[in-house]
């Protein structure tokens, strides 16, 4: 995640995602993980970790999930 | 619906109520909150990710937080549990984000469109 051309690929994936966001955050979330991961941006530990940190999180983004 | 609806009625409530201004204040008012307290504990993982107590809270809370998730699931596919082809789909679903690792968009455009498929030769069968 260090050259900006990642960055735009995460921000287009994730726009992708948002616009279909079909079933919200639960559906969304196995295919953030298998892009980052599969990128080799974020390991396994460290995506359960920023879960775990968003669950805590106050949320108003998400409705469901 | 696409997109985050919450936000979609935030915006439409403060737009109704002071237009643009209105609008962007009630989304800033709505999200700011949230989002600068996770940006900091954010922030204060980042820095801290190494220590063995963090690693165990946090441990624990996504295990906790992902059995949440397969309850609600599991609560879902619940009343369906009778249809076959249901359960076949949701298997389908299942295998192809957890082991395939598919894309969810070739998952859901491909899923969907047979499930629709087999639905309609089920009911002009019936």
């Amino acid at each position: 995640m260090k050259s900006p051309s990642a960055s735009i690929a995460l921000a287009a994936h994730l726009a992708l995602l948002s616009s279909i966001s079909f079933g919200g955050l639960p559906t969304v979330l196995p295919d953030v993980h298998n892009f980052v991961t599969a990128n080799g941006w974020v390991t396994d530990r460290e995506f359960a970790d920023f879960f775990a940190i968003s669950q805590v999180v106050p949320r108003a983004q998400h409705d469901p999930g | 619906m696409p997109g985050p609806n919450i936000v979609g009625i935030t915006t439409r409530v403060g737009s109704k109520l002071r237009g643009v201004f209105g609008a962007v204040a009630a989304v800033a008012g709505f999200i700011l909150i949230p989002w600068a307290i996770g940006l900091s504990l954010g922030g204060l993982y980042l820095h801290f990710a190494h220590l063995a107590v963090l690693q165990n809270i946090l441990g624990g809370l996504s295990a906790a937080a992902t059995g949440l998730m397969m309850a609600t699931g599991i609560r879902l596919l619940m009343p369906h549990r009778s249809r076959r082809t249901a359960l076949l789909f949701a298997a389908l679903a299942f295998t192809g984000m957890a082991f395939v690792k598919l894309p969810l968009l070739v998952v859901l455009l491909g899923l969907a469109a047979i499930s629709i498929a087999v639905a309609g030769i089920a009911s002009a069968r019936a």
